[in-house]
């Protein structure tokens, strides 16, 4: 008789290691299908939810038998029996959900606590019969006692679960499947990627040395015939395998930087369970909207986007959404909305988070930031409401235990703009009260390799990632204040900004360069340029703190230290940019609309109608309106009247279009006190932007301004 | 408590003398490299540099002592837990026993920061570089 196979202590913690990582898929699957199957059983059904659902317990209690953990083979057996009699039943109701969630939430404390983690006291036998008697309920059976035969009976085989006939003809091996695949740790992937950061770095270094032979072949006293000869027969010699080497770290740059990806639609999984589990507890009504999972993102990207959205998520059903009497006093229906939306944008991920609920309220989130002693009471009462609601994520502004003295916001958002500094992304947010709150995170697609400009100021290298530098000129003036791209004026950094780079002085800068963020520009002066280089950058080594100058750090081939700069940062060193409210009651011409105006460099903010539109221009300090005609509230002709009416809105740029107003709208808009009326159309933005200047201040022609 | 018996070379001492490091914290010592500044991550932070291709973080150990920076040209790299940082000093003089816990000053003097140990009167104090990173002046705003 053979001796069945035990593994080790080592064996059985690593394999409990991947257990543990591989059912964090499984888990999200059910959990994900539970509120689909809850809100809309038979589309969820339909959708073939219930058999995807079933088949990631059964994989559950698969793993669990393979590193011994009976007690998650039984609760995912009797899962697994509860969620077949739902289905059949075509009854997924919220004790059903509920019990689900219950026996997730078991499983889970189990495998962490397995795993390494703070060991858990789950009542497994309870919830085993519970689920069973559930099981038994919904089937219309009577409950009996759970025999162990039921629960540790061999698995059923795939077919048995999903319910499909197998298939006739050859099965292909799994290997020749094209889809075929194999997990792979991550620290496994992290040593492969070093290992391609040493070979790009080899690769450059053999570059250079190439090119200080031929510097030294074209230098006068070095120059002979017989070291020319030699000089370009190495030069020739070394050409082509410096091509081959080139294409190749490229190409397995490439294959990791892949491998390293998972798709962005496992950060949304958790969050249908969040809402639905704190709306309940809150007595909320809410709907999630999430599109743009199909993204693919750096896994070291996902292990900090992921929890940051849940807090987002969590934090906007708590202080964003909200009750439904509330809603309904509001106007709005009863059921709040939260989207979700991802985008890509040159390396960059976008997810905004926005709800349709009550806004920041900026007198609480002042009053919080004195009793905090993060501002004196003078500072807090001369903040804008764009500063006062960015309060919100600093650090030291709201603790958890506190977290209801604030209407609004605060609940560790500082936590979570400090994870996603650690990879090189941020956190903003803007509010409009009454209308609804939209965060924006935004992250980098991958850590991979990236172009920079190498440039020397003062003696040490910097870097400028190659798609935030739009341009790069030579200076005359060395001390210019402004520079002329492409016969556009853009002002240089500061000095102080500069010194702050340079700390130990720095020579006449010779070039400068046109860096942008936010569709604003600003030239930053150099000695010299370097080279364009494509390198893997890293964040600052520990245990430095984050500095808003330097966004990550390199060593380049020939062992100087480059900096990469935080383009944000020098950024700042323009005034601030105009702001203007854009009133509209159609979604899309206000989103078309700030679209446009964004690139161009303005802060902008929208009303959907004409009493909000009034609120947040006595509450803001725009410089500028643009608002439609035809509006809920007030509508634009009023609207405009009532901003010249108000002294404290003295000045104000007031721009009125209108796509469908009769021929009088015009004439009234200008009598109103509009500067100017014109007719909304496509490709009508330019001129708007134009239109919308302040007299005074930056124009639409200095793109720092806009 | 019985002292065990002094082993030569536990501690290197750092000139002009006062200082000293445990050998088991340090991991190199190297001319003073260049290294490129980095305003913001606190006072006594100087900037980053590559050790051997890797880049380490740079404090001086005059801004931190009494906030003048150090003239001489010798860093020390040391460990500190799981991270690495070099230290800008005047230089190393010499190899000294490691003090013997009962001949210990546990009297330091008023104002010393936590990360200088106590030593044996007359002997160099020895710098703990975990203790020395939660030094005021290694934080931002410091």
């Amino acid at each position: 008789m053979s001796q069945a196979f035990r593994p080790d202590d080592q064996l059985r913690r690593e394999l409990l290691q991947l257990f543990a990582s591989e059912s964090r898929d499984e888990l999200d699957a059910i959990s994900g299908g539970l509120v689909a199957l809850e809100s809309d059983t038979e589309a969820a059904i339909a959708a073939g939810m219930v058999d995807q659902m079933m088949r990631a317990a059964h994989s559950l209690k698969g793993g669990a038998r393979a590193v011994e953990l009976d007690s998650v083979d039984r609760l995912s057996h009797s899962l697994e029996d509860l969620l077949r009699a739902a289905g059949d039943q075509r009854r997924f109701d919220g004790d059903t959900v509920d019990l689900a969630y219950r026996s997730l939430d078991g499983i889970e404390a189990i495998i962490d606590g397995a795993s390494g983690g703070t060991p858990a006291e789950v009542e497994v036998s309870g919830l085993v019969d519970e689920l069973h008697s559930a099981a038994l309920a919904l089937s219309g059976e009577e409950v009996e006692a759970v025999g162990e035969g039921n629960s540790t009976g061999a698995p059923p085989p795939p077919e048995a679960i999903t319910g499909a006939t197998k298939p006739a003809g050859p099965v292909p091996a799994p290997s020749d499947s094209p889809e075929a695949t194999v997990r792979v740790r991550v620290s496994k992937l992290d040593g492969l990627m070093a290992a391609v950061r040493e070979l790009e770095a080899a690769r450059v270094g053999v570059e250079h040395a190439t090119g200080v032979l031929t510097a030294n072949a074209e230098a006068e006293d070095l120059r002979t015939r017989e070291y020319d000869s030699r000089a370009g027969a190495i030069r020739e010699a070394t050409l082509a395998p410096l091509n081959r080497l080139e294409r190749a770290a490229r190409e397995v740059a490439g294959e990791v930087s892949e491998a390293r990806t998972v798709p962005l639609s496992l950060a949304f999984d958790p969050l249908p369970r969040a809402v639905r589990e704190l709306a309940r507890e809150l007595g909320r009504e809410v709907e999630l909207n999430a599109s743009g999972g199909e993204v693919d993102v750096d896994r070291a990207v996902m292990e900090v986007l992921r929890p940051a959205l849940v807090h987002v998520i969590r934090n906007a059903v708590d202080h964003g959404i909200e009750s439904p009497a509330g809603r309904t006093a509001a106007g709005k229906d009863e059921r709040g909305v939260i989207t979700v939306f991802a985008r890509t944008a040159s390396g960059v991920l976008e997810v905004e988070v926005a709800d349709d609920g009550a806004g920041i309220d900026a007198a609480t989130v002042r009053r919080s930031a004195v009793a905090k002693g993060l501002l004196s009471p003078e500072e807090a009462a001369a903040l804008s409401y764009d500063d006062t609601i960015e309060l919100v994520t600093r650090p030291g502004f709201s603790t958890r235990e506190k977290v209801t003295e604030i209407s609004g916001r605060g609940v560790g958002l500082d936590a979570v703009n400090e994870g996603l500094g650690s990879i090189q992304g941020s956190l903003s947010l803007s509010s409009v009260p009454g209308s609804g709150t939209k965060f924006l995170m935004t992250v980098p697609l991958t850590i991979a390799a990236t172009e920079v400009i190498v440039a020397e100021l003062g003696g040490h290298a910097i870097g400028i990632p190659l798609t935030e530098s739009s341009r790069v000129t030579a200076l005359d003036d060395p001390d210019t204040a402004s520079v002329e791209f492409d016969g556009v004026t853009v002002p240089t950094c500061s000095p102080k900004t500069l010194d702050r780079l340079a700390p130990g002085g720095r020579g006449p800068a010779s070039v400068a360069i046109a860096v942008e963020s936010g569709g604003r520009r600003i030239a930053l002066p150099v000695d010299r340029l370097r080279s364009v280089l494509r390198l893997s950058t890293m964040p600052l080594p520990h245990p430095l703190p984050r500095v808003d100058l330097i966004r990550a750090a390199a060593i380049l081939p020939d062992g100087d230290v480059l900096r990469v700069i935080e383009i944000r940062t020098l950024i700042e060193d323009l005034p601030p940019p105009p702001k203007v409210l854009v009133a509209d009651d159609s979604a899309a011409w206000r989103e078309r609309a700030r679209r446009y105006l964004a690139s161009h460099g303005w802060k902008v903010d929208t009303a959907g109608d004409g009493r909000t539109a009034l609120a947040m221009l006595e509450e803001g300090s725009f410089d500028s309106l643009l608002t439609d005609v035809e509006m809920p509230g007030h509508d634009g002709i009023e609207l405009t009247r009532l901003v010249r009416e108000n002294p404290d809105l003295d000045g104000m740029r007031v721009v009125v279009w209108s796509a469908s107003a009769g021929e009088e709208a015009g004439p009234a808009a200008l009598s109103a006190g509009a500067d100017r009326f014109m007719t909304k159309e496509p490709g009508a933005e330019a001129d708007a932007a134009t239109a919308i200047q302040p007299v005074t201040g930056p124009t639409a022609d200095d793109p720092a301004g806009p | 408590m019985k002292a065990e018996k002094a082993q030569p070379g536990d501690l290197i001492e750092l000139t002009p003398g006062g200082r000293a490091l445990r050998q088991e914290d340090l991991v190199h010592i190297v001319n003073r490299p260049s290294v490129a500044p980095l305003e913001g991550a606190g006072d006594a932070w100087i900037g980053l540099a590559n050790l051997g291709g890797n880049l380490i973080p740079v404090a001086d150990l005059g801004l931190l002592e009494n906030g003048s920076p150090s003239s001489g040209t010798v860093m020390v790299a040391v460990t500190a837990g799981a991270c690495r940082f070099g230290l800008i000093c005047e230089g190393v003089s010499r190899t000294l026993p490691s003090p013997s816990p009962d001949v210990l000053n546990d009297d330091p003097m008023p104002g010393d920061p936590a990360w200088l140990l106590p030593s044996p009167p007359g002997e160099p104090r020895v710098i703990d570089p975990v203790l020395l990173l939660k030094d005021p002046g290694l934080r931002p705003g410091s």
